[in-house]
């Protein structure tokens, strides 16, 4: 399944400045591969993207992961951890991609792990949970 | 205390990423109090959410990252810079939502610091309540 970015628009709430996904390929039930966009005010000059504007990303690519295994409602993200910064200062925003995958369910509290790659090098992973509110 | 002024000479960042208004309390080492006031006048306003407008929790988490980094801000620096990069972070949780019109104030604690390294421990409150916490590392350069 392939979607891009007016599809993503369809499962996410964000909007431009804050949509950060161009386009998102779900690989089976529980991991899909998503290509960040990030507007130009939120990156710098020398080509790298902000850490917090890349979690932001990640975040994102789980909350779609989560929507198209039928989730609905409105999504919090509630705790991001076990980050791991393997390079530090290398942020960039071209070859990149963004591996998500499904980890546990309790409640209303959805858990995902995000890997965050450039040219399918690990740079930067973390786990995060999501809060979904079905009303 | 630090004004506007003085944060643009100690940070690097600029316009829409400066998320610091002022420091209130500096203990060098130790700790640190700042805050951002969140307002409606801001870049990620019209995408988060178009119809519900909240501080996105990892702009908090700048926001944290940016003052926390003040527990090492010295006035006798030879170029009042504050380089300092993120080398880590942990134990990130959002816990209420921050609307515009709130007053962020991030309380930071220095729990380590060993030559060009530290971490801390940010709380965030609005209206001293609670909304987010976080450690987070830094690499001094």
């Amino acid at each position: 399944m392939y979607l891009n970015r007016n599809s993503l628009k369809s499962l996410l709430m964000q909007r431009e400045p804050m949509l950060m996904l161009e386009s998102i390929q779900k690989l089976d039930l529980n991991v899909l591969i998503a290509v960040p966009s990030y507007d130009d005010i939120w990156t710098s000059d020398n080509k790298v993207s902000l850490i917090s504007i890349v979690l932001e990303a990640m975040g994102q690519a789980a909350e779609i992961l989560w929507r198209l295994n039928g989730l609905k409602g409105k999504a919090y993200l509630a705790m991001i951890d076990k980050v791991e910064i393997d390079s530090l200062n290398l942020l960039p925003k071209a070859d990149v991609k963004i591996r998500a995958q499904i980890i546990s369910s309790f409640g209303n509290f959805k858990k995902s792990k995000i890997i965050y790659e450039y040219k399918e090098k690990k740079i930067l992973s973390i786990e995060t949970t999501h809060f979904f509110n079905p009303i | 205390m630090l004004n506007v002024q003085d944060i643009r000479k100690a940070l690097p960042h600029r316009y829409p990423f400066l998320m610091v208004d002022k420091i209130v309390e500096i203990e060098q080492n130790q700790r640190v109090v700042g805050y951002k006031n969140v307002s409606l006048n801001e870049p990620w306003v019209s995408g988060h959410f178009p119809d519900e407008p909240i501080f996105p929790g990892v702009l908090i988490l700048e926001t944290m990252a940016q003052i926390g980094g003040f527990a090492f801000w010295s006035p006798n620096s030879t170029d009042g810079q504050l380089r300092g990069y993120i080398s880590g972070m942990d134990k990130i949780k959002f816990v209420h939502p921050v609307y515009p019109g709130d007053k962020l104030m991030i309380e930071a604690t220095v729990t380590a610091k060993y030559n060009q390294h530290a971490q801390v421990k940010c709380e965030a409150k609005v209206d001293e309540k609670l909304v987010a916490k976080s450690v987070i590392s830094y690499v001094f350069k």
